[in-house]
């Protein structure tokens, strides 16, 4: 030890082995017994070691995204998307990302519950018919409260009221954030009550009123395919968002017009008007349509509509155009953030609109049958509220959905419920509604059960279990046969033992092993109807001198219920950076006039309610305008139509508190150091960096260099990419409190900096993971060797040599590495979720984002046993597989045809912090601005 | 620590056993089941591999196909012992399970750290000798672990071989 150059790594150890310092050390060493069992009768279909993928359908919504199931040793570990099905075409959100945490979660409901207290199914499936029986016998009706069910299992909830002697209109389909104002302009507009179906990949000009179609509407992950499909064709025009709030749909938007709440009609109007004036006789029109819609728009002229929406008319004459001249367009909306109660006369003129843009059978469609899963006869839930106060309602069947939880949105429908003699839930966790039940049925996780789910026509989506129940559970549609058959009542039920064998007898094995049955469904044709231009009510909005409040909605609570997922609740929203929590969005100047700072809680005040929420500052909300997540303030959503949320005008008082919020963003901007950088259209290419004068070593060469590009031209900061990291990963979740104190483990976040002025507010996502850099500050700071540089390019992570100096963490420019402070539970089931091909990390080590290595070299050793090369887009780590907007590509730079490897010579493309001489891995192509026509 | 012991068992379980297994997970906490009796049936290798000279690979079929070689199938020993040895009482047994579709445990002899990747068919397909890592299997009675597996050990013949020497080769 005398001499220091004589001390090798491996003496180091050696020395300081033999201190109480490292005594944790050896620790690790300890021998455990272990256990190896074989398998009875082996699957046909399971390999152990080797993963299995089953194409299912995605509940997380109503969406029905196609997904993929991977499945090691019968046991699901990952979600993707099912790259064969039309709508998700292989991604998923971060709702589809969770579905494995819920399926393995502590909270499911393992075994019945009557009266609060577990029971066995004996006795379970003996309350449960005792309670119909009972109903049935007092002349009572019962009545099916159900998710939005389609196929076979819609058809069988129907028949077996009918077989029960039951109307089979006492099925009701709980579906609280439909916006029901598309349906009802629809039928005034078209006489077809159906939701539209808004083909934004084959639009060219692309105008939204208020839609945020990223975040909510349906089905958000098709929308952000098609928004990139938008943006990759050829003579693409620009798409244009107009609301109260730059969304993150706005911020994906070229432009953004901030349009006064309760203006939108006037501003849709005036754009009637423009169009109009530009064409005389839209083809889209019939002539006595068009006399009235003349007449109804003349009172819009550019400098009325301007004096109200407080848009130039320049900007509207130019969109006007653009919308005639560069088509095909569409022009979305209402969405809910300009939803009020003028809601469905907007949404007759946005029909209207669009009919004078020639948007129809082209961009805009109404397929045949009617779009929407809940079509057949159905209760509506007011009318159960109604029945059940009245009575008349013996027994109520909660299927899959929570009314309850939005009780503060339905205030009459808790004390209806309260009323009915017999109340069971089946479903998968114990919620507020399955609190108040009398019975409680614990029903498979959909992971684990057949179901066949149709989001619209020619989309049949079959859903299959992909692994056996975890828990005692039993399908619902069983629950339901099984009684029937106690009461001897089975007349039009299906013959078979289980729901299963009935399902599985109806479908085709490539169906099922292909995902559904995909077929192409023309458009019906449309013809206005003949008062549809009468029918809009204008007068009714009601302009608001003073604040006014939109409820935004999420991806998060597109149900209107705030995330019950810990994995949801702990990716943080695009734009604010939050996680785990509600906030208020406030204009920064608005806040600093009534001296509120960011953390200050606020009450809330409306004629429908109060809530109180923490207030973050940001320019995505002008002046007069404040704007809360929908999921967390659903008390002021009393008595709303589809969670309609332009709520209008709002009283603001402060509470005094003040919070620390959980967020991983600091800084609004990226306070002119080039994280997020933006070119002209036009002239797509950044200036030449300068050249790096540089110490570090240069990149070694080696085979491959494995390296990602972001466009920052498709990233809307949904955190799908995150949620899909930390399934993947075996990231731990952190919880709210730790989450405030920093600690939070994600290897990946969406960074958002604010881009443009005051007025006009831009918004770039930049996910930001580790940089893999070519030459790494983390590596030479390591004494244990625990980070280094591999042949293959990356910057490699090898826990069982972290001694946890965090020396790495300290010189990392871009803050990617996470330290481990705690042993992070995986509490049971949820361990048999983990993903087997990647080590759980202890409590004193570094972890980061290692590009999905274990992904890299399972291809790896693929290609290698089949003798052939890798080919390029074969390995796609988790985040660029789940991405809807096809932002991320993965692949080798050193292969000169490889997407990457044009994407990172594009004149778009930049590296963060290039010039400390990093060399990183990560390219990011500058987001393209087109905010002039 | 007893809790992080368990839990260590438990993915070892489901590594090496697969969909069939009764495995009552969800049921009580996992983490609360005791450990079965290992080595109820008393399974020879010099008997199969020894005496009949049986290839590895007949009974460890995954080991070409997989990352891990797994166990036979209680199906595959009754393929056989349906007919063959039934008056052993160590058979007897073995069927005793088969027809209660139930499966023997058996203690883990070759245990590498959760945190090393280790994979049977690259290896198999490199044409490294089940031998070299297990020893001649055939003349044991009871399976007993003659190779290290320490990483020194490995990495010796991986650069003999010329086999990658990258630490994320092995550690993920």
């Amino acid at each position: 030890m005398s001499d220091p150059k004589s001390m090798t790594r491996r003496g180091f150890f050696g020395i300081t082995a033999a201190t109480g310092a490292s005594a944790s050390l050896l620790g690790c060493t300890e021998k455990l017994p272990r256990f190896i069992m074989p398998q009875v009768v082996p699957a046909d279909d399971v390999t152990p070691g080797i993963s299995t993928y089953f194409h299912t359908v995605c509940r997380g919504c109503s969406a029905g995204c196609g997904m993929t199931a991977r499945v090691r040793e019968g046991r699901a570990v990952k979600a993707e998307g099912n790259p064969a099905h039309p709508l998700s075409r292989g991604a998923l959100c971060v709702r589809g990302q969770a579905a494995i945490e819920e399926l393995y979660s502590p909270d499911r409901l393992t075994q019945p519950r009557q009266a609060g207290k577990p029971v066995d199914w004996t006795a379970a499936q003996k309350a449960f018919a005792d309670g119909i029986g009972g109903a049935l016998a007092a002349g009572k009706q019962v009545v099916v409260l159900t998710r939005p069910e389609s196929g076979v299992l819609g058809d069988l909830l129907r028949n077996w009221l009918t077989a029960l002697g039951q109307s089979a209109d006492q099925l009701a389909t709980f579906d609280a954030a439909e916006p029901t104002w598309l349906r009802e302009g629809a039928l005034a507009t078209f006489g077809v009550a159906a939701q539209p179906v808004w083909a934004i990949g084959k639009a060219r000009t692309l105008l939204a009123i208020g839609a945020d179609f990223l975040e909510d509407w349906g089905s958000p992950v098709e929308h952000a395919r098609d928004l990139t499909a938008l943006r990759a064709a050829k003579g693409a025009g620009r798409f244009v968002y107009a609301g109260p709030r730059l969304s993150a749909t706005a911020a994906a938007a070229d432009a953004f017009l901030s349009v006064r709440p309760g203006a939108e009609l006037a501003f849709v109007l005036g754009l009637l008007h423009e169009v109009l004036a530009l064409q005389a006789h839209p083809a889209g029109l019939d002539d006595a349509a068009l006399g009235q819609l003349k007449t109804l728009v003349a009172a819009y002229d550019p400098a009325i509509a301007a004096g109200r929406t407080g848009i130039s008319t320049k900007t509207s004459a130019e969109l006007a155009r653009e919308l005639l001249q560069n088509g095909p367009s569409l022009v979305v909306g209402p969405g809910r953030a300009v939803a009020g109660d003028d809601a469905v006369a907007l949404t007759q003129a946005v029909y209207l609109l669009n009919a004078a843009i020639g948007a129809y059978g082209k961009t805009l469609q109404f397929l045949d049958p009617p779009t929407a899963p809940w079509t057949g006869p159905s209760l509506s839930l007011a009318e159960l509220t109604r029945r059940a106060k009245a009575g008349t309602i013996g027994a109520l069947i909660v299927h899959q959905c929570n009314p309850l939880g939005l009780e503060a949105v339905f205030s009459e429908l808790g004390a209806a419920i309260g009323k009915i003699g017999f109340v069971a839930v089946l479903g998968n966790v114990l919620d507020e509604t399955a609190h108040k039940a009398h019975l409680v049925l614990p029903d498979h996780h959909f992971l684990e059960s057949w179901g066949e789910v149709d989001p619209r026509p020619g989309v049949h989506g079959l859903q299959q279990p992909v692994m056996t129940p975890l828990h005692d559970t039993r399908a619902a549609a069983d629950v339901l046969l099984a009684t029937a058959r106690q009461l001897g009542k089975t007349t039009g039920l299906p013959d078979e033992e289980t729901f299963a064998a009935y399902q599985r007898a109806r479908v085709a094995d490539a169906d099922v092993e292909r995902g559904g049955v995909f077929t192409e469904v023309t458009p019906r044709p449309l013809t206005l109807a003949a008062n549809a231009v009468a029918a809009i009510g204008v007068g009714k909005a009601s302009m608001i001198n003073g604040k006014t409040l939109v409820a935004t909605p999420s991806l998060r609570y597109l149900d209107g219920l705030k995330p019950t997922s810990p994995l949801v609740a702990e990716v943080p929203d695009g734009l604010t950076s939050i996680a785990w929590m509600g906030w208020v969005e406030i204009n920064p100047e608005a806040a600093h006039d009534q001296g509120i700072a960011q953390g200050d809680v606020l009450a809330l005040t409306t004629p429908r309610g109060t809530v109180k929420l923490p207030a973050f500052l940001t320019p995505a909300v002008a002046r007069d305008v404040l704007a809360v997540p929908l999921g967390y303030a659903t008390e002021l959503l009393r008595g709303t139509q589809g969670l309609a949320g332009r709520l209008g005008a709002v009283e603001i008082a402060r509470t005094g508190q003040r919070i620390e919020l959980p967020m991983t963003g600091g800084a609004l901007d990226d306070q002119g150091r080039g994280f997020a950088r933006e070119v002209d259209a036009s002239k797509p290419t950044l200036p030449a960096a300068e050249p790096v004068i540089t110490l570090r070593d240069p990149q070694p060469k080696g085979t491959h260099r494995w390296a990602l590009a972001v466009d920052l031209d498709r990233c809307n900061g949904c955190g799908a990419c995150v949620a899909a990291c930390h399934v993947e990963n075996n990231i731990p979740i952190v919880g709210a409190d730790q989450f405030a104190r920093g600690r939070d483990m994600s290897w990946i976040r969406i960074q958002r900096y604010f881009t443009g002025t005051a007025e006009a507010p831009r918004a770039v996502f930049v996910p930001s993971m580790c940089q893999q850099c070519g030459s790494a500050p983390c590596e030479t700071v390591c004494p244990a060797y625990a980070t280094y540089h591999t042949p293959d390019g990356l910057n490699a992570q090898v826990y069982n040599r972290c001694i946890g100096t965090r020396y790495c963490s300290n010189n990392c420019p871009y803050v990617a590495r996470r330290f481990n402070w705690f042993q992070w539970p995986h509490p049971a089931p949820s361990q048999l979720g983990l993903n087997p091909d990647v080590t759980v990390r202890e409590r004193g080590v570094m972890e980061k984002c290692t590009f999905c290595v274990q992904r890299i070299r399972e291809v790896e050793e693929r290609a290698k046993l089949a003798g052939e090369p890798v080919k390029d887009g074969e390995i796609q780590p988790a985040c660029a597989q789940t991405c809807a907007a096809d932002a991320m590509v993965f692949g080798d730079l050193n292969d000169p045809v490889s997407r990457v490897a044009k994407l990172a010579s594009s004149g778009r493309a930049y590296r963060l912090l290039e010039e400390l001489g990093t060399q990183p891995g990560v390219t990011y192509l500058a987001r393209r601005r087109k905010e002039n026509a | 620590m007893a809790r992080s012991q368990l839990h260590r068992w438990l993915i070892a379980a489901v590594l090496v056993t697969g969909a069939g297994v009764p495995f009552a997970a969800g049921h009580a906490a996992p983490a609360e089941a005791a450990p079965p009796a290992a080595d109820a049936i008393p399974f020879d290798h010099t008997i199969h591999a020894g005496k009949y000279a049986m290839p590895c690979l007949a009974c460890h079929v995954n080991a070409r196909n997989s990352t891990t070689a797994g166990l036979p199938s209680v199906r595959k020993c009754m393929g056989c012992h349906k007919f063959v040895a039934k008056d052993k009482p160590a058979i007897q047994a073995l069927t005793k399970l088969w027809e209660a579709k139930k499966a023997p445990t058996f203690r883990r002899i070759h245990d590498l750290p959760d945190y090393v990747y280790f994979s049977h068919r690259v290896h198999i397909a490199a044409e490294v000798a089940c031998s070299t890592c297990h020893g001649d299997v055939a003349k044991m009675q009871k399976v007993v672990q003659v190779s290290p597996l320490t990483m020194g050990w490995c990495l010796t013949c991986h650069q003999q071989r010329k086999a990658t020497l990258d630490c994320v080769g092995c550690h993920k």
